[in-house]
């Protein structure tokens, strides 16, 4: 007997199953999720990123930064991502709380969650690292000399978001603190300084009606996320 | 009846066995290509693996960056060897058990020629910084579209070819073709229209994003390698399978739960999608006994048989692999697990075996098999094969041995936070270095595979000037 016919509606079947409920119902549900207000400020959330970072962002996907780097803070009961600091939100009342959520990433494209993490999480790196410093450890991660430098480091540095060039009538703002050749300084790229500008943009602290403050209103003494200058909304 | 011979090496060639000689154009390209897109990604893989031990190596050339090279590897990998290995498998299942030559070989062959030239362009955009930023699914637009176009074509033809059958009874290896073909056109379609032509918004795309990878894996591949599981195991071994019910039982339940996501559990989505996915892929442990038992009962009493031939051996191995690395996902999907493996190298442990363990050694049984019969002339060298298969076998399995040992203690230590991460991760890379040993062994592996078809295809080369 031919089976062929009754094989394909049969295995038709079965991927309809798993594509709806991991394709189509994701969409369903969250497909057309809009700003949330941030608790109890009522500011919007998220913002969009500036024109520098959304470049940043291109970078941090065409060298695959996520290969090594994720962006997402599980909740405590999964991991210890909370415990080793890389959560910035504290949710008192409910001890799974959810610290990184769809808002988070509601504007980006592409989402670049990861699933290894060779270097430390990033979802809240702007917290721990301004422009500057991420610019350091782009330029040499293993020099102690340089703020933010960790000798142990495995990661790369990525000299070709920098260029050494000779010293105008001053020194450039932007020329990092390290020595080269007399009259010569090293400044970021443009990509470099967009990298930089994204890295530092990310921080998902902002409470949200999923996340909400501690019951206590004290925040986990963490910059709020609307407070930051780079980070206001796209007007 | 074809004169037959046998190889010292086991394999047995039927000299210009009929409607499989058909296959000799579309085969000879896809095999070739798949096997030099394998050395290229075993390469890559060892700069990056080499990059721990030097994170200066290369450092300065930002088409080389840890990143780039890592997100190559897997699409040599999955897009330049695995689907092209598998779909010259599954097109001479449809010739061999139909009994009928291939639907149109010529367009066959150049619908692999533009698959190839699909697989090129892909690699050097994410080389050159195109890459699209989803896992797996890294070729930019341009490149994904020709080559789902081409995977198209080539997977009408080989439905052709089955449509055409002689006999028309099928069996379970020919579902599980048949299906893998079907799966791949319909995922890749989804992935391409969602995340790249009109992408959905936020989280969904780490959704289908890694709907997609897991159905690559658990089902595309998973699917070919059983499907020359069930046929060569019980062919070689010379028994019928223990049971075709038992092999259909499986196979319906792999579909239907395989098919379910690899989300990690704590991902920013809602709650019920990780949930399902983790009920999914546990629940594959009922396949997976079937499988298994399956196949034990067919090979129960003739474990002797097993060292007969090298196809054979490759097959059976890659049998084991399919069981280690079914039961390594299941075990790290149960949250008590996971929530200590994710983002270790526990997960990179398994997704390595599965595609460089499983998927290529069943591969090349598959094709060690073939390839004479289908050419009718006999590999030129054994012991080629023999080095093929322990340098492959060896590698994989040092590299798989380590990073699971790696990962778990990562998981491990970084459960208490007095350990710094940096302190853990120094800690772990003993294992990668280690693993890179594992790499070195699979690109030597993968040369002398290469070396011994090259030889082979040139012997035909010479045959046939000498007939003309």
């Amino acid at each position: 007997m031919n089976f062929g016919p009754f094989v394909f509606i049969g295995v038709f079947c079965t991927m309809v199953i798993s594509w709806w409920t991991f394709v189509f119902g994701p969409q369903v549900q969250i497909g057309g999720m809009q700003p949330g207000a941030t608790v109890p400020a009522g500011d919007v959330y998220p913002v969009y990123r500036t024109g520098a970072q959304k470049r940043g962002a291109e970078v941090y996907r065409a060298n695959n930064c996520a290969a090594c780097h994720t962006q997402q803070v599980r909740p405590n009961n999964l991991g210890p991502d909370i415990a080793r600091g890389w959560g910035m939100r504290q949710v008192a009342s409910d001890t799974r709380g959810r610290y990184s959520v769809g808002e988070d990433y509601l504007y980006d494209y592409p989402v670049m969650l990861g699933t290894q993490r060779v270097g430390p999480d990033l979802a809240n790196v702007g917290t721990r690292m301004d422009e500057k410093v991420v610019l350091y450890h782009l330029y040499d991660p293993r020099n102690k000399d340089l703020p933010g430098g960790i000798p142990a480091s495995v990661m790369p540095p990525y000299p070709f978001l920098f260029k050494t060039q000779k010293i105008g009538r001053g020194p450039s703002p932007d020329a990092l603190p390290v020595k080269v050749e007399a009259g010569y300084e090293v400044v970021p790229t443009d990509d470099g300084q967009a990298l930089a500008a994204y890295v530092a943009s990310l921080r998902q602290t902002a409470y949200i009606f999923e996340v909400p403050p501690p019951p206590s209103g004290k925040p986990m003494g963490m910059r709020s996320t609307n407070s930051a200058p780079t980070n206001t909304p796209a007007k | 009846m074809n004169a037959t011979s046998t190889h010292p090496s086991g394999t047995r060639t039927e000299v210009g066995a009929g409607a499989e000689s058909s296959c000799r154009l579309p085969l000879l390209v896809l095999y070739k290509s798949a096997l030099i897109w394998l050395l290229l990604a075993t390469v890559f893989g060892l700069i990056a693996s080499l990059k721990f031990h030097a994170p200066h190596l290369l450092a300065g050339v930002p088409y080389l960056t840890y990143g780039r090279v890592v997100a190559v590897q897997t699409d040599c990998a999955l897009y330049g060897f695995a689907l092209q290995a598998g779909i010259a498998f599954v097109l001479w299942l449809f010739v061999r058990m139909g009994r009928t030559p291939v639907a149109s070989p010529i367009m066959m062959t150049i619908a692999a020629s533009f698959y190839n030239f699909a697989v090129t362009i892909g690699v050097l955009g994410v080389l050159c910084g195109d890459s699209t930023g989803f896992q797996g699914f890294e070729f930019p637009a341009y490149a994904a579209w020709m080559l789902w176009i081409s995977f198209v074509f080539m997977g009408v033809i080989a439905v052709l070819t089955y449509s055409n059958r002689d006999e028309q009874a099928t069996y379970p290896a020919q579902w599980f073709g048949f299906t893998a073909l079907f799966w791949f056109a319909w995922i890749c379609a989804t992935a391409l229209m969602l995340l790249l032509a009109r992408p959905v918004r936020g989280v969904v795309q780490s959704s289908v994003n890694w709907w997609y990878l897991h159905n690559l894996h658990s089902i595309v591949l998973g699917f070919i390698g059983l499907a020359a599981i069930f046929y060569f195991i019980p062919k070689l071994i010379g028994r019928a399978l223990f049971s075709r019910q038992l092999a259909l039982f499986a196979f319906w339940t792999l579909a239907l739960f395989g098919s379910w996501g690899q989300i990690p559990n704590g991902a920013p989505l809602p709650a019920w999608i990780p949930a399902m996915s983790t009920f999914g892929i546990v629940m594959t442990i009922i396949p997976v006994i079937a499988v298994v038992l399956n196949l034990w009962h067919t090979i129960r009493g003739s474990h002797e048989r097993l060292d007969s031939s090298w196809p054979l051996k490759f097959t059976y191995v890659g049998l084991m692999f399919w069981f280690i690395g079914s039961v390594h996902l299941i075990v790290g999907a149960v949250p008590a697990v996971s929530s200590m493996t994710d983002f270790t190298w526990f997960t990179v442990a398994q997704k390595n075996l599965w595609v460089y363990g499983f998927f290529t050694l069943t591969m090349f049984g598959a094709m060690y098999y073939i390839v004479p019969r289908v050419f009718g002339i006999d590999w030129p060298n054994p012991k080629l094969i023999a080095a093929h298969f322990w340098l492959t076998f060896g590698g994989v399995l040092l590299s798989y041995i380590a990073l699971l040992v790696g990962g778990i203690a990562e998981g491990y230590l970084l459960g208490d936070t007095q350990n710094s991460f940096v302190a853990v991760l120094r800690t772990t890379l003993a294992a990668v270095r280690v693993s890179t040993l594992g790499d070195l062994m699979l690109v030597v592996g993968q040369i002398v595979g290469l070396l011994n078809l090259t030889l082979l295809v040139s012997r035909v080369a010479r045959r046939e000037l000498k007939l003309s």
